[in-house]
This record gives structure tokens, sequence and C-alpha cells, in this order.
């Protein structure tokens, strides 16, 4: 566990390895499960056999808390993030919990405000602006 | 709406069925012994993190015919099949789904029993949690010292009343935790959390986590 104790998410401690690790957004993870799972339909005659747990659970559980539906959406949101400079982690965090406010984002991403990335709250509030406004156009 | 287990998912029992494990013993392969003992360097993880996986595949001799699409249809069939049943590893964390299959290898035959041993790679989603990550979760289960979240496939997230000390224990038939400004923490509600800690559980294969409300901006969200 020695290795791990450094870990710390909040500050961005994950390891070069993990910091250029391919991310994905709960709402991307939703579209891959649910094309998976419409595929299985089609292909297996049984296919809630080839249904892991764990895949059934994922499946709830990003359905539920996938802030955007729609796969153009979807494709908008990381391109609006990708934009910023962001490492692969913070941009799938910002994409999830999609903070109102750049104090909000912030407290739940707190490694954003290092590396010059944003020279001030109003920058961060351009980003969120723009998020919401894929939301409301879904 | 709630989310409810699906009894019709017979999940558990296609654990045992798997043939793949027992290569893992096996003495005469030269592979190593585990299906995930190396991961490439450029394979990593998040909470939905793409993962691309070593792995080994043995076809039964019975299915070996001469039609190359009906091998890959198997080898195929058979990933599935061991990546469901392996559940979870320490260092990807869950298994949830493969997308493709990358590369196979050239096929050994084993001398016992005929069957060929395929080094496959293929792509994969992987669920992972970190300490000081923010996630939501839902509640699924309240005891007086505390409450259980539900993160995606892992179950066991717990959030103790130490760590939420603004909320008082309601009891009742349905029972809850509450704050002065009537914030209710109960069953089926989503939480915004800080994790504290997460632990790897090798018999069971499973993740879990200990989570805080000590922070900016968490706490129910409606």
């Amino acid at each position: 566990m020695s290795g791990e104790e450094e870990e710390n998410a909040a500050e961005l401690k994950i390891g070069d390895e993990f910091l250029k690790a391919k991310c994905l957004m709960n709402c991307e993870v939703a579209l891959i499960l649910e094309h998976k799972y419409e595929q299985l339909q089609q292909t297996s005659e049984d296919p809630l056999n080839q249904v892991s747990q764990v895949f059934e659970k994922s499946l709830q559980y990003v359905k539920r808390f996938s802030r955007y539906k729609n796969p153009d959406a979807v494709r908008q949101v990381r391109e609006v993030l990708s934009r910023y400079q962001l490492a692969e982690f913070e941009l799938c965090v910002l994409g999830n919990l999609c903070p109102e406010t750049a104090e909000e984002a912030m407290a739940m991403v707190p490694s954003i405000t290092t590396k010059g990335r944003f020279q001030d709250d109003y920058a961060i509030d351009k980003m969120l602006n723009d998020l919401s406004m894929i939301k409301k156009f879904e | 709406m709630p989310e409810k287990e699906n009894p019709s998912v017979p999940a558990q029992d296609r654990r045992e069925r798997s043939h793949f494990h027992c290569n893992t013993h096996s003495p005469e392969s030269g592979h190593p012994p585990s299906p995930v003992t190396r991961p490439p360097p450029e394979s990593r993880y998040e909470m939905f993190l793409k993962v691309q996986l070593p792995w080994n595949v043995i076809i039964p001799a019975a299915s070996l015919e001469s039609n190359g699409l009906m091998l890959q249809r198997c080898m195929i069939l058979r990933i599935l099949d061991d990546f469901a049943s392996k559940k979870a590893s320490k260092h990807f964390g869950y298994y949830m789904a493969v997308t493709t299959l990358d590369s196979i290898g050239e096929g050994k035959v084993r001398n016992s029993t005929g069957d060929v041993l395929f080094p496959v790679l293929f792509s994969g989603i992987a669920f992972k949690i970190f300490r000081g990550e923010i996630i939501e979760g839902v509640i699924h289960k309240v005891l007086k010292h505390g409450v259980f979240l539900r993160c995606g496939p892992i179950e066991n997230i717990y959030l103790s009343k130490i760590k939420m000390p603004d909320y008082r224990y309601v009891p009742g038939e349905d029972p809850e935790f509450m704050n002065d400004k009537l914030s209710k923490i109960k069953k089926d509600v989503i939480v915004r959390a800080i994790v504290l800690g997460t632990k790897w559980l090798e018999a069971e294969r499973e993740f879990q986590a200990l989570v805080s409300l000590d922070g900016d901006y968490l706490g129910p969200v409606s």
C-alpha cells in the first residue's frame, strides 16, 4: 500500500501514468454501454447471460448520472472542455459534476487553479457557461 | 427511478463456468501466470477509463474449425465470458465492457488437452475510484452510525456519521439523517462526497471506500 498512500486526486497526485490516461465521462460511458447492450441483444440468443453484474450496475449508474444524453451534446462537452488544457481526469470530473460556479468548480477540482491555466474566476465561469449552453440546446 | 437488482441476471454463477482460470496454473504455458500481470504502459485508469489488456484465451479443440470467422467469434465470446467472470482487479478496478479485440497472437497447442491458447490484446472500459476524488453516489442503506452508497459497480461506499457532523440520525420506519437546514440524507438520495480512502478485497474481488461530506459543495444533490 505504501505507494498508494501518496495518491491524492485533490492535488492531482495520481502518478504520471494516470494523468495521461484516457478517461471517460459518465455520459460517454453510458453511450458505449447502451450500444454494447443493444448489440448483445441482437447477436446473442441470451443477452442477459453475456452481461455481468458489474456491467448491469454500471449501466444503471451512468444512466442516472449522465448530465448529457444526446450523443452530439456529449461530443461537444468533450470538445469544449478540451480547449482548456485540462488533464483527462480534471476534464471528466468537470463533465460529470457540471459545477455551476467557479467557486464550486474549484472545490470539486482543486488542481484546476494550478499551472496558470485560468487567469481568474471569470475564465472558469466562461468555461462553465459554455457547458451549460450545451445542456440548454441539447 | 431507484435502482433495483435484476434477479434475472445470473452474474455469479457464470464465474464458476469459465474454464479460463484453469490455464493460470498451467505449468507448461510460458505465459504470465495471471491474465493481467503486465499492463502495458499506455493503459491507465480513472473513474471510467479506457484500458488495453493482454489476455490469454483458451479455445477448446472442439471449437476449432477451419473457418476463421467462427474462431474469432468463439474467441470473442470467450473473452466476454472471462471478462465478466473476472469482475475486477486491484490495478485496473472493475472490468466493465470489452470494446474491441485489437490483436490476436500466435496460438499454441497445449499438449495435455489439445486446446489452443491464444495471447490476445483487447480494449475495454474499467472503473476505479481514487482518494481525494469527488464522487456522486446513491444511498441504499441507512444505519444508525452512517449510510452506504452505491457508485457505479461499487456497492460498499461508507459515509460515517462522524464524517457528516451537522447531520443527526432520525430513527423511524424509513430512517434518515437530517441537518438544521432540513437537508435530508436517506435511501435513494444522491450524495456528493469526497473519497477518503479505498480498499481492495482480494477474496471478494471488490473495492470498498470511505467517503466524507467534509468540504465545500458536498452533500445531498437534488
